[in-house]
């Protein structure tokens, strides 16, 4: 690694720090530009309204206490210098740390979106593939029809059809919920998979219809290029044309398309979450709107903006770990 | 060896077939390095592709390989003979090359496809076949990406490709096109001295002609017009175009006719296709010129030879 190579990844690195710092900034403005007290969400409306008439001393105690009495600027200060020692204060409702909470929930809701858009990828290049060689024929027709269709349905939508089917219908599937509790070892597992083959079903096969659009489109574009029909004129057979050679070059624009669904499943699959009753992100934000839980919002914002970032600069790595052209900054030329 | 009897290739155009190449009858012997000249869009790489059997025109006539009728042969009979027998060389500037693949990923796969050759034999064989094709540390440079290889570079790496396989015939699309003078003499050298197979060339590169080919033909507006040995024709053109293109040499003084070629479209309605920028042009050139074969030469003009 020399020199140049140092420059650029530190720009990076500090461009991703400055994008996390300023949704921080952002987030911590926002709830101090909002009209109220925040004493109120403390104590609750009522004994807020009592205890400003009967013992504003009280809430003088309460605000000296949460430093509400600094400057604005102080508490802003504060606030960084917490956050970057990994506290993001306490819930209002039980009481117990941000980040733990946090960090329990996004560990279920990884269960449910690794295997997703693992499942995703790897079926949606094959799927795509498989339409966009064979363009124009019968099993092309079926593949990307079958796709656009499912593309147009909206993911909690699926998720009802699919609830009615396996559940209600079939009777073969969990109506929600991540386990049926008080099993242990290789049953809990079992019990696991089982609960989780629905939600990731319905997950796979909204994000499964979009990759395999865009792969058959990219496999469609990467056949017109010159070196594939170089590659027809050294007599090589169509399997090794089609996987040696079509299908790494046509898989490129993949790598950002899908760790960026990575970083945005994880808000997006929130009324996946509801509908499953799967106790992650998504229903733990859900949840905090509904109840003022303005910490645990603040928190999870700004955790789901990292994991935003992180698959960023996940994809930035893969490309340039698959694409020699853009470890060496020259993307245009072969 | 490789004999082409008549071939026509049509396209289906806007209005009416298009047929960028007419009725072209050549023959590419044993050992012989043949260059076909021609102006842009003379159809010259359509006709390589056909023979390769990747035209995506309507090809018609007989190409003959070792006796069997190409014409005749499905994807998969090509395939084997593609790349094993008949090797191709794009060109260098082309966009030939995998842009995720070692250069010497690329060239080995021809060993390790068409003489199932392991792959460390295949890399060590690489080496060895970029050494000789005047690589400085032919193992670095084998390991690197197209993208890190000069035009130069990649043309050599291309031609290394065609000649691995051990083919009998090598079909070369202007192997010098967007190459600077000492590039060229390179691919000159390399041409000459790959005496074991032979050689279809297809160049608008008077001077690369003179130094590599030992038969050349003339092709125009998708016909052949003269077609000779190499120092007959540089010594004493018989078509009044071949004539007009040695005058145009910088040594013999630059003169080139005024205008194009027709257009493909305006094929169909003419006689001699050249008559319209033709110094020897009258009425009889309305009508289509016959084909005059004199010895090994063949001629398509009314008044072929010098004085006539």
């Amino acid at each position: 690694m020399n020199y140049h190579k140092q420059m650029k990844l530190g720009k990076k690195v500090l461009f991703y720090l400055l994008t996390i710092w300023l949704v921080a900034s952002f987030n911590f403005f926002l709830i101090r530009f909002m009209p109220g007290d925040p004493l109120e969400h403390l104590v609750g409306t009522e004994d807020y309204l009592y205890l400003t008439t009967a013992h504003p001393e009280v809430l003088e105690e309460l605000g000296a206490k949460y430093g509400l009495d600094k400057s604005a600027l102080h508490q802003y200060g504060t606030y960084l210098f917490r956050l970057c020692r990994g506290d993001l204060g306490r819930s209002y409702k039980n009481n117990l740390p941000v980040l733990d909470i946090i960090l329990k929930k996004l560990g279920r809701t990884f269960r449910l979106i690794v295997p997703a858009v693992l499942l995703a990828a790897v079926l949606g290049i094959l799927l795509g593939a498989a339409a966009g060689w064979n363009q124009g024929h019968r099993s092309d027709r079926c593949i990307s029809r079958l796709a656009l269709i499912i593309y147009a349905i909206p993911g909690y939508c699926l998720g009802m059809i699919g609830l009615m089917i396996f559940c209600f219908w079939l009777g073969i599937a969990p109506t929600g919920g991540m386990s049926s509790g008080g099993l242990s070892g290789g049953a809990y597992i079992k019990d696991l998979l089982w609960h989780m083959a629905l939600p990731v079903g319905v997950l796979t096969l909204s994000k499964l219809s979009y990759n395999v659009l865009m792969m058959r489109s990219s496999i469609i574009e990467t056949i017109k290029e010159d070196h594939i029909l170089m590659a027809k004129t050294r007599g090589f057979s169509d399997c090794r044309i089609l996987f040696r050679h079509v299908l790494p070059n046509a898989a490129l624009p993949m790598i950002p398309i899908i760790t960026m669904q990575t970083g945005s499943i994880i808000s997006g699959s929130m009324m996946l979450e509801q509908l499953f009753n799967w106790d992650g992100m998504g229903l733990l934000v859900y949840k905090a709107i509904g109840g003022n839980d303005y910490p645990i919002l603040q928190g999870s914002l700004l955790v789901l903006t990292i994991c935003v970032v992180l698959a960023n600069l996940l994809s930035d790595f893969l490309c340039a770990l698959s694409d020699p052209r853009i470890k060496d900054g020259v993307w245009n030329e072969r | 060896m490789l004999k082409l009897y008549s071939v026509s290739i049509k396209f289906q155009g806007q209005s009416g077939f298009l047929c960028p190449v007419d009725h072209v009858t050549l023959e590419v012997k044993d050992g012989e390095r043949h260059v076909i000249i021609g102006e842009t869009g003379s159809g010259k790489s359509v006709l390589l592709m056909a023979i390769l059997g990747l035209s995506k025109g309507e090809v018609t006539g007989n190409i003959l390989w070792n006796g069997k009728d190409l014409i005749d042969f499905s994807q998969k009979e090509y395939a084997k003979i593609r790349g094993s027998e008949i090797a191709y060389i794009p060109q260098g500037n082309a966009k030939g090359m995998d842009p995720l693949m070692r250069i010497g990923d690329q060239i080995s796969e021809m060993l390790r496809v068409h003489r199932k050759f392991k792959r460390k034999e295949a890399w060590e064989q690489v080496v060895d076949v970029l050494g000789r094709l005047d690589f400085e540390s032919p193992g670095m440079w084998a390991r690197q990406y197209p993208h890190r290889l000069s035009g130069g570079m990649k043309q050599r790496a291309l031609v290394a490709m065609g000649i691995l396989a051990g083919g009998q015939l090598l079909l070369a699309d202007e192997p010098t096109k967007g190459l600077d003078e000492a590039r060229r003499y390179e691919i000159e050298k390399l041409f000459v001295r790959l005496l074991g197979a032979s050689l279809l060339c297809v160049t608008h590169d008077l001077s690369f002609a003179q130094a590599v080919g030992e038969k050349i033909s003339v092709m125009y507006a998708g016909q052949i017009l003269e077609s000779c040995n190499k120092d007959e024709f540089f010594r004493d053109p018989w078509h009044p175009y071949s004539q007009i293109m040695i005058g145009s040499l910088p040594e013999n003084g630059f003169q080139f006719p005024e205008g194009f070629a027709p257009s493909h479209e305006t094929y169909g309605n003419l006689g001699c296709r050249f008559a319209d920028r033709c110094f020897k042009a009258d009425e009889k050139c309305r009508q289509c010129p016959p084909v005059k074969q004199v010895g090994e030469r063949q001629v398509r003009c009314w008044y072929a030879g010098r004085d006539t």
